[in-house]
């Protein structure tokens, strides 16, 4: 690319159109046959927002097939923006086929590969095989295509198209030798085997393959003969890797029970291979319960004797629950007086009281919870020494007993109640700051309350970054109110995205390169899980509400054109969202399943449909879009699911805004007047104070002073006029003003406390969460 | 009940309760994916089924991650253990040393035959020593300011907090136990001089 080649497309991304004008009419009066000019041309008129004349350009360019390229790549960026991903990828398949040379198709793979585009990832990948026939590698690429695409979740393909591709990927390798070939090789041809279900070849492959099988052949070559009922060849194998090679694996263990059994081997015989196994580990003695199970012998008294030598692990109430035994809640209760009478204070008897607890409170029916919280307290004073030896970053499992006491205390679910346990939990780490679990609840009890900095100061404690955003970003993002810092905070998440992008793009593309198969779908479905994630849209929502809120124009801008770009989607309502949220570390600790949880909001697919069609509605002037638009938005918000996804006052938020959208953003109509009306009984501060209380009415409020400024911009470049309308509007923001709202939640928790907590404390954290709620506080903003 | 299973990438979104251990070390998803595209074989995880009502569940209880460099010649070709963690409700069965020997498995023989498994651990980790002690490491050198924010130039200014031991166990391909010694702790070298 030259100099003045880069400087037009810079000047059109900047935003300079008269530069990008001139400069690019010089190129095309000079080079007029240069299909490269005018793909730039489109790129241009797409970039001025002339979509029509953009696409009716780019067609007549398509037409010509043209062959250059840099060509394709611009006219294929100009049909994504076109929301035509359909004409990109045809673009290059129709140059394909007109210009087979190798290196256009691997551009057009290399592409794909980019965009993780499994679909044509696949095809431009036959299409190179079948130019250059006979090339293993190139077979090789293509099979694993094939395979992909027809393990893909995410490609929404039906069953006969998947069978079919990997019946197609398992042709196209059909006259290689793999008993010599690499694990990787080996690994595709097998998977495809796998799935058109030829575990007969599986096998015989993999006994006679010359190299060492890693993990995944190990695997497949275990499935393969479970499946083929081959019981001998499964126990001799399963037995191998369990005693001479110490693959201490508790899958392999239930493949040699299940072989032992089908191969007659009667219950005492496999009970005592079992129990030969040195050393004996925790697996070992599951699989004597596990062969229990499927010989169909008695297991409670193997999981008594389980609980004998793991009662004092962390493991076993996770195990035993698993085998779900006759309760022994006598056994739990004796053994739990026996250490409380001893003087003895030791972490084995602290986890296995910690245990006791937790099998008495699944397994006791008439559970006195009052008795049962205080035995908790007092397990955890009376170990309390064990805090002071205990290496800082050592796991201490007494804290575990006060979270499961949180859980049964926040039935209630005031505010005044969660800042009660708030405290509790500040106390836990003031004596253990390491603890995360016990941290991380405590950010979600914050943030529940609208202490965002609170939140993120210990989300930041917990030194979440990276990947970890992906999943747990949610926690604080949901329920941040915009303040400077909170702005300053979700910028920086967002960062992570933009460096994951580039990063699984050269790698992808790597992984390619150095065939490695084996990780290559999960690569390509992570790009995809992050390209589309739930957590990545609301993040992006946020930041422009937060920007609009906060007058960072830049930054509006900059978020804003990111939506943009999936206007076709939104306005077809066939936006892709993919959900990764980890809504369980959170909770796993004491018994489980936990109930009892905050009524938090729970973003979801409709949520982010419905808040991009916002977004782009604000943007839109044109009636054609607006109308299909302003149906997208009222068809997410009238949907079933969206009712868990929005709080209670963003129901009515949205309500407001449908209205004004429908005023604004559409041509005057009957329905205007009434339109005004509406707006105009509900913008008073008396109504918000109806529809939002506690914790909900600082976030109305924040809902309320963006419905202003989104009134502001758009009433300003529309023609509709209301006095009414615009005197309400100035009357709410005064009455927000002058008000004294949160002041309330304030005063009702002035003189909260926690028993077992010493006053002090409690009276440090409760102005700590004072001054917080000062700092999210609405007034902030105006 | 722990079954091994090849790491994925998309494992880093369930990788939650062992992550969040303050002693374990998040990265940019670049560093594990280059992990996973050179030594596809030496990252591995370990995981675990439950069910609670009725909800069958398999959860990830920790991993290992390693890696194959060095030069030979130099007598420096070995396994490196670059991160191995578990979940503390996985703790003290044994795992971490399980997954340690499945990497020394994977390497002491073809294709890799290394001819040492090393491995950082800060000099406060002690837990982490007394792991790795039973499994036979010793250590061999301890690097100044490893885990400092800034390059240190004087190997004798130790200090605990940011200081590394360089932990070593003999493989079999070093027949004449060339690459470790028993005085590590006597040695200080910068970590300027670590890298291989
Ligand atoms: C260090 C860590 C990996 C150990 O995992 P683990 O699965 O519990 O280890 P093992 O059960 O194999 O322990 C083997 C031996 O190490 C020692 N050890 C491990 N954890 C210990 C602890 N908390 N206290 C005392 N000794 C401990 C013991 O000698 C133990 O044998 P024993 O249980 O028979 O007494 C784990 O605590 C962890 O993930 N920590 C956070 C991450 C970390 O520090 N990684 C190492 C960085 S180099």
């Amino acid at each position: 690319m030259s100099e003045t080649d880069a400087s037009i497309l810079s000047a059109i991304d900047q935003g300079q159109f008269s530069l990008a004008q001139s400069l690019l009419s010089r190129k095309l009066k000079k080079f007029p046959n240069k299909s490269y000019y005018w793909a730039v041309n489109c790129y241009l008129l797409v970039s001025l927002g002339k979509h029509e004349e953009a696409l009716s350009q780019s067609n007549a360019l398509k037409e010509k097939v043209p062959s250059d390229p840099h060509a394709l790549e611009m006219l294929y960026k100009v049909f994504e923006l076109l929301g035509r991903p359909k004409d990109a990828n045809m673009i290059y398949e129709n140059a394909v086929k007109k210009y087979p040379s190798a290196d256009l198709i691997e551009c057009w793979f290399q592409l794909a590969v980019s965009k993780f585009d499994i679909k044509t990832m696949q095809k431009a990948a036959m299409a190179l095989q079948k130019h250059k026939k006979g090339d293993r590698k190139l077979a090789m690429r293509a099979a694993f295509c094939c395979l992909n695409l027809a393990l893909s979740k995410v490609c929404k393909i039906t069953e006969k198209e998947a069978t079919l591709y990997s019946n197609l990927g398992e042709k196209l390798l059909e006259l290689f030798d793999f008993v010599s070939g690499s694990t990787q090789e080996v690994y595709v041809y097998c998977k495809l085997l796998k799935n058109n279900e030829k575990y007969q070849e599986i096998a015989l492959l993999l006994s006679s393959y010359e190299g060492t099988l890693d993990l995944d052949l190990q695997l497949l070559y275990l499935d393969a003969l479970d499946k083929l009922e081959k019981w001998e060849e499964l126990y001799l194998l399963a037995k191998k890797l369990l005693f001479e090679v110490q693959f201490n694996d508790f899958d392999t263990w239930k493949y040699l029970i299940r072989a032992s059994k089908n191969t007659s081997r009667d219950y005492v015989e496999c009970q005592d291979l079992i129990s030969l196994h040195r050393p004996s580990t925790r697996n070992s003695q599951l699989a004597a319960i596990e062969a229990a199970k499927l010989y169909e012998k008695p297991v409670d008294a193997l999981i008594l004797n389980y609980y004998k030598n793991f009662s004092s692990k962390l493991c076993c109430y996770t195990d035993i629950s698993y085998y779900q035994p006759t309760p022994f809640i006598d056994k739990i209760k004796e053994t739990t007086s026996e250490i409380l009478a001893s003087s003895k204070v030791n972490t084995a008897s602290l986890i296995t009281l910690v245990n006791n607890q937790k099998f008495i409170q699944t397994w006791d029916d008439k559970l006195d919870k009052l008795a049962f919280i205080a035995a908790n307290w007092a397990i955890y004073h009376k170990f309390q020494p064990l805090l002071a030896e205990k290496v800082e970053t050592d796991a201490y499992s007494a804290n575990e007993l006060i979270l499961m006491n949180v859980v049964l205390s926040l039935e209630d679910k005031s505010a005044s109640n969660i800042v009660k346990n708030i405290i509790t939990l500040e106390h836990l780490l003031d004596k253990d700051p390491q603890d995360f679990k016990v941290r991380l609840l405590l950010l979600h009890l914050y943030a529940s309350i609208n202490c965002d900095s609170l939140a993120v100061h210990n989300y930041n404690k917990l030194r979440i970054k990276m990947f970890q955003h992906e999943s747990l970003s949610h926690l604080i993002v949901d329920s941040m109110t915009p303040t400077k810092a909170n702005l300053q905070e979700l910028i920086n998440i967002y960062r992570f995205y933009l460096s994951a992008d580039g990063e699984l793009n050269e790698s992808v593309s790597l992984a390619f390169e150095k065939e490695v198969y084996n990780k290559l779908e999960s690569f390509t479905l992570f790009s995809i899980k992050l390209k589309n994630s739930l957590s990545r849209y609301v993040l992006l929502l946020q930041l422009i509400k937060f920007c609009r809120i906060l007058n960072d124009h830049q930054y509006l801008n900059y978020f804003s054109r990111i939506v943009q770009e999936h206007e076709l989607e939104v306005s077809e309502g066939s936006l892709d969202v993919l959900d990764n949220r980890d809504y369980t570390t959170l909770w796993s600790f004491g018994s489980q399943p936990n109930t009892s949880k905050l009524p938090t909001v729970k973003r979801g697919k409709e949520y982010v449909q419905l808040m991009c069609a916002k977004e782009l509605l604000i943007l839109e002037n044109d009636f054609t879009k607006t109308t299909k638009l302003i149906k997208q938005f009222n068809k997410a918000l009238n949907s079933e699911k969206i009712h868990d996804q929005l709080a209670q006052h963003e129901q009515w938020t949205f309500k407001l805004l449908l209205n004004l959208f429908k005023l604004f953003k559409q041509p005057p109509s009957k329905e205007s007047e009434a339109l005004v009306n509406f707006l105009v009984k509900n913008l008073k501060l008396e109504k918000i104070k109806l529809v939002a209380s506690g914790a909900g009415l600082n976030r109305c409020l924040f809902e309320v002073l963006e419905f202003i400024k989104i009134y502001e911009q758009i009433s300003r470049r529309n023609g509709f006029k209301s006095e009414i309308l615009l005197k309400a509007v100035a009357n709410v923001a005064q009455e927000i003003k002058n008000s004294k709202l949160t002041d309330l939640t304030l005063s009702e928790i002035d003189n909260v406390s926690a028993d077992d907590v010493p006053r002090e404390s409690a009276t440090e954290v409760v102005e700590m969460i004072k001054k917080s709620l000062k700092e999210s506080s609405y007034k902030k903003c105006i | 009940m722990t079954s091994i299973k090849p790491f994925q990438i998309e494992d880093l979104l369930d990788v939650n309760p062992v992550n969040l251990d303050p002693l374990t070390e998040s990265y940019n998803v670049q560093f594990y994916l280059e992990y996973l595209i050179q030594w596809p074989t030496l990252f591995f995880k370990s995981t675990e089924i439950s069910d609670f009502a009725n909800v069958e569940k398999r959860e990830i209880s920790g991993y290992m991650m390693g890696k194959a460099e060095g030069q030979l010649a130099k007598k420096e070709w070995h396994t490196h253990i670059t991160a191995v963690s578990v979940n503390s409700y996985y703790r003290r069965l044994g795992l971490a040393s399980h997954l340690c020997s499945e990497l020394e498995r994977l390497t002491k023989g073809p294709p890799y035959e290394t001819l040492f498994v090393d491995l950082f651990v800060k000099v406060t980790n002690t837990l982490a020593q007394q792991l790795y002690e039973k499994l036979g490491y010793s250590v061999y050198r301890r690097v100044v300011g490893y885990y400092g924010r800034t390059l240190p130039t004087d190997s004798s200014k130790i200090d605990d907090k940011i200081d590394a031991f360089d932990m070593r166990k003999l493989l079999p391909r070093d027949v004449n136990r060339e690459t470790v010694r028993a005085d590590g702790k006597n040695h200080n070298v910068l970590p300027q001089d670590v890298t291989f």
